[in-house]
């Protein structure tokens, strides 16, 4: 009885985790308008979802959050059409071109390149321009 | 010829979030760094820029059956409520500070993922040495015991 009134307390721990890492990846998307997906995925997978099923619920959560952080970035001012225009425009385009090329590239390569350039790209911004 | 390089910064982000790795991290430091964008700007941009992309990447997934509805009805709630809150927040912080926590997040991010996708190489490099006996053979009889 002892020990599975201890597994109910590192269940409900771990239930409260899940909800923490929820909230903070909502905070993180609305905060930097973007990156939420980064955290969901990990977090999806966690609970039990394969790869894919997690990338795809993950898109099911991060679209309406960041649908909701657009609303009151443009509401609040934060909004520049010339830029809107073209960087969206070229990121529906990449975004397809992705996909499909997502089956062809050596991912390890890929994704190792990714994250180097994230953490040069993250230096550079703590150090400031 | 401002806007040429704007599209392709934005196709490099689609390009990474196409293949399911997070675009807006890197479509954002593009933004700023390269192209010396308003960081507030650059992330209401790539947040547009994500729902206009996913919104029919998203009907696929539903079309397909792969969104798990309990995992989305558990963590979408909170996740909601936390960027909505945050989401206020943000125009109203100084870009310069917003831009350093984001670099940071960066390379929290970075690291993290990373030596995940070291991790995962490593231990797809053993299964390729020891390659296991097709569920075929198993048919009854012979198990896996006995081609060992």
């Amino acid at each position: 009885m002892d020990v599975s009134a201890k597994e109910k307390s590192t269940k409900r721990r771990k239930e409260k985790l899940k909800y923490l890492a929820a909230l903070a990846a909502g905070c993180v998307n609305g905060l930097f308008g973007g990156g939420g997906g980064m955290l969901v995925v990990p977090l999806l997978t966690g609970m039990g979802l394969d790869a894919k099923k997690a990338h795809a619920t993950a898109v099911a959560v991060i679209l309406p959050l960041c649908f909701i952080s657009a609303l009151i970035y443009v509401v609040k001012g934060c909004f520049d059409m010339t830029l809107t225009l073209t960087v969206g425009g070229g990121v529906v385009a990449g975004g397809v071109l992705g996909a499909l090329l997502l089956k062809k590239a050596d991912n390890f390569l890929l994704s190792g390149l990714f994250y180097l350039v994230m953490i040069g790209a993250g230096i550079k911004m703590v150090i400031g321009r | 010829m401002n806007t040429l390089w704007f599209i392709l910064a934005g196709a490099a982000g689609g390009v990474i979030a196409g293949m399911g790795m997070g675009g807006g991290t890197l479509t954002i430091p593009l933004l700023t760094l390269a192209l010396g964008a308003d960081q507030k700007i650059a992330q209401s941009v790539n947040l547009i820029a994500f729902v206009v992309m996913s919104a029919p990447v998203l009907a696929i997934h539903i079309k397909n059956r792969l969104v798990d509805l309990p995992s989305l009805l558990k963590i979408a709630p909170l996740a909601l409520a936390g960027s909505a809150v945050c989401a206020w927040f943000a125009p109203e912080m100084p870009a310069d500070i917003l831009s350093r926590c984001f670099g940071g997040f960066l390379i929290v991010l970075g690291i993290w993922q990373g030596a995940k996708a070291i991790k995962e190489k490593l231990k797809g490099k053993e299964e390729k040495f020891s390659p296991q006996i097709p569920r075929s053979f198993n048919c009854g009889f012979l198990s896996k015991k006995d081609f060992r």
